[in-house]
């Protein structure tokens, strides 16, 4: 390869990562709270939810990825925080709709 | 002038003798020396901090767990407790004034709107250029209120004072002066007043070495603080055996301050602008213009919730800082407030010791990068509920004077309480549906008790010893802060105040005494 079409695919290739990190940061157009950014945190919420409000746990645990849950119900959760309809656990106030999530994945 | 008490040759007479020199005796002090009025205030301290005279303001503190500090917390040498004092005005709300169905005690003789003009003035006499009467963020950069529910919360503000130190401002002042004798090393060991009780008839003074003068004056200003006031009055008994102005049994009582506890940690949600403005630990340290912003209750939550009137406000949450973030905040604070680190070797070596938690630290600083992520504590700053019991009495004790020490039960209700969980909950759930941040509350805080942890602490500010009221059976002061049993002696300082708000009290402190300067100034 020549020094030009090295320096040409260096370019681009750069161009490239920039571009698609650029896409990456773009803002979701569904809002996600940061608190559901660590799996850990998540899976042990979902487990004090079992325990302690068992009532909120559907039969069966879902498939679906946690971010596309919430993206989901991303209205019920505004309307939790609108009308009151929120839960502590471990001290967390998280509406039931993230709850009743957070218990089922 | 300013003397010495071994200079003084012969007993002192006044138009109006001050008894301290902090905010509240300076600001009457000042007012009245432009009416032309002869004045002398006495100051127990010196010019600067000294332990022996320090020693007298020790006492007993019983009561609640967490006991109230008393030499600690109140600074006795020239201006006062401004020489501990961290500089925050406030003005206070229209229902602190308001007599509150829900709140026993409440209700001031007095309007907000009476003390508008008062609270002008203290402005200038504390060197605060916001406008005080409309809070913002507006010429604080790019800082946003957060979009709270107006029927529910309120975003409120405190203003940073350029002149903390009164003693040193004004001190300058005070040496030019003609008509104002400012006495040091003076402490006044007995209001004298005449066998009916009614009238003051002069004040003795003593320094610690044995220097004994009276002060004849036709008025008598107390401002001594929150539990001198009360203490002084208890102990001037040789006449009436329960003190001066204590007819009704109300000296010493209804002792409120502002309880200090945090309650929960909060997460900001990615890229929030909002919530750093709220972030006192940042805003403390804008050298120009600072402001610190707090969330209360609305009025109208206040009245459908019959609820006090308490505040939140966020700090940097310690568990976020290591040791060498710690040290490097402290030295940072030192420099902006113009003072010398206390501890700056010790602190440089924290942070070398610690560059790997700093440096970075600092990189997000330098390059606008805040650590939004960054937890955040939610500190309560409490209104109490006054309590009849809550109080300052004499202690068995007595000090290097021979006067009986002042002993502290500082009392706190489950009022107290329910109203800083009501609003501490109330505003993570607005976070939550403003989506600017998350909140975990503290462990105690979903549980019955302790009605407050070990944690818990006094703002410092102590109020309502010596309560305004137009019933002398209900109050101490009358509206003009003079004793209602007496003709000649009055009361300046947050002893006056019926209620605490949550208010930070000085400026409300230099308000109050402005007003009483403008009524001394009209009597004979």
């Amino acid at each position: 390869m020549g020094r030009r079409a090295f320096l040409g695919a260096s370019l681009f290739l750069l161009g490239g990562i920039s571009f698609l990190r650029r896409r990456q940061a773009l803002p979701e157009t569904t809002f996600r709270s940061v608190l559901f950014d660590n799996p850990e945190f998540v899976r042990a919420l979902g487990a004090e939810v079992r325990k302690s409000h068992p009532q909120l746990v559907g039969a069966q645990r879902s498939p679906a990825r946690l971010p596309d849950l919430l993206r989901a119900h991303s209205g019920a959760i505004e309307h939790d925080f609108e009308k009151g309809n929120l839960l502590s656990i471990d001290g967390w106030l998280v509406s039931v709709t993230e709850a009743r999530i957070c218990a089922a994945v | 002038m300013i003397r010495d008490s071994a200079q003084v040759t012969q007993d002192v007479r006044c138009d109006v003798c001050i008894i301290g020199s902090g905010p509240a005796g300076l600001a009457v002090a000042l007012e009245l020396r432009k009416a032309g009025k002869d004045i002398c205030v006495l100051e127990s301290g010196g010019l600067e901090y000294e332990a022996d005279t320090q020693d007298l303001y020790a006492g007993a503190s019983v009561g609640w767990d967490t006991p109230l500090p008393l030499d600690g917390s109140r600074m006795r040498y020239f201006g006062g407790s401004s020489n501990c004092w961290a500089g925050m005005c406030g003005i206070l709300d229209e229902i602190d004034f308001i007599p509150r169905h829900w709140v026993a005690h409440s209700g001031w003789p007095i309007s907000k709107a009476e003390l508008l003009p008062f609270y002008r003035r203290a402005a200038d006499l504390l060197g605060v250029t916001q406008p005080i009467e409309a809070g913002t963020f507006a010429g604080n950069g790019s800082l946003a209120e957060l979009d709270l529910d107006r029927k529910k919360l309120e975003t409120k503000y405190l203003y940073g004072a350029a002149i903390w130190r009164v003693g040193n401002e004004y001190r300058e002042t005070l040496s030019r002066a003609t008509t104002i004798d400012l006495i040091l090393h003076a402490n006044l060991t007995e209001l004298k007043v005449n066998a009916a009780g009614t009238s003051v008839v002069h004040a003795q003074a003593r320094s610690l070495s044995g220097k004994a003068f009276k002060v004849i004056a036709k008025r008598f200003v107390l401002a001594c603080g929150g539990i001198e006031n009360a203490r002084i009055l208890l102990y001037s008994n040789s006449v009436m055996k329960t003190g001066v102005g204590n007819g009704y049994d109300l000296v010493g009582r209804f002792l409120m301050d502002h309880p200090l506890v945090p309650m929960a940690s909060l997460l900001p949600e990615r890229g929030d602008t909002r919530v750093p403005a709220y972030n006192s630990s940042t805003l403390i340290t804008r050298k120009s213009n600072p402001l610190f912003a707090c969330v209360t209750f609305s009025e109208q939550f206040q009245r459908d919730n019959q609820v006090l009137n308490s505040a939140v406000y966020l700090i940097d949450h310690d568990e976020e800082f290591g040791e060498g973030l710690q040290a490097s905040v402290r030295i940072r604070r030192s420099y902006l407030q113009g003072t010398w680190p206390e501890n700056l070797g010790t602190d440089l070596w924290t942070i070398l010791r610690n560059v790997g938690e700093v440096a970075p630290a600092v990189y997000d600083r330098l390059t606008k990068n805040r650590a939004v992520r960054r937890r955040l504590a939610v500190k309560l700053q409490a209104e109490q509920a006054p309590n009849r019991n809550s109080r300052v009495l004499l202690s068995d004790d007595r000090d290097q004077l021979g006067l009986r020490r002042a002993q502290v039960s500082w009392q706190i209700s489950k009022e107290d309480r329910t109203s800083g969980e009501k609003l501490v909950k109330l505003f993570a759930a607005e976070l939550g549906r403003i989506k600017a941040a998350r909140v975990q509350l503290d462990h105690w805080v979903s549980q019955a008790e302790p009605l407050f942890p070990d944690d818990l602490r006094g703002g410092e500010h102590h109020i309502g010893t010596t309560r305004m009221a137009n019933d002398p059976r209900t109050g101490v002061v009358n509206t003009h802060c003079r004793i209602h049993a007496t003709d000649n002696l009055y009361v300046a300082g947050s002893s006056v105040f019926p209620t605490s708000s949550w208010v930070n009290p000085t400026f409300t402190i230099c308000a109050l005494a402005i007003r009483l300067a403008d009524h001394l100034k009209q009597q004979g």
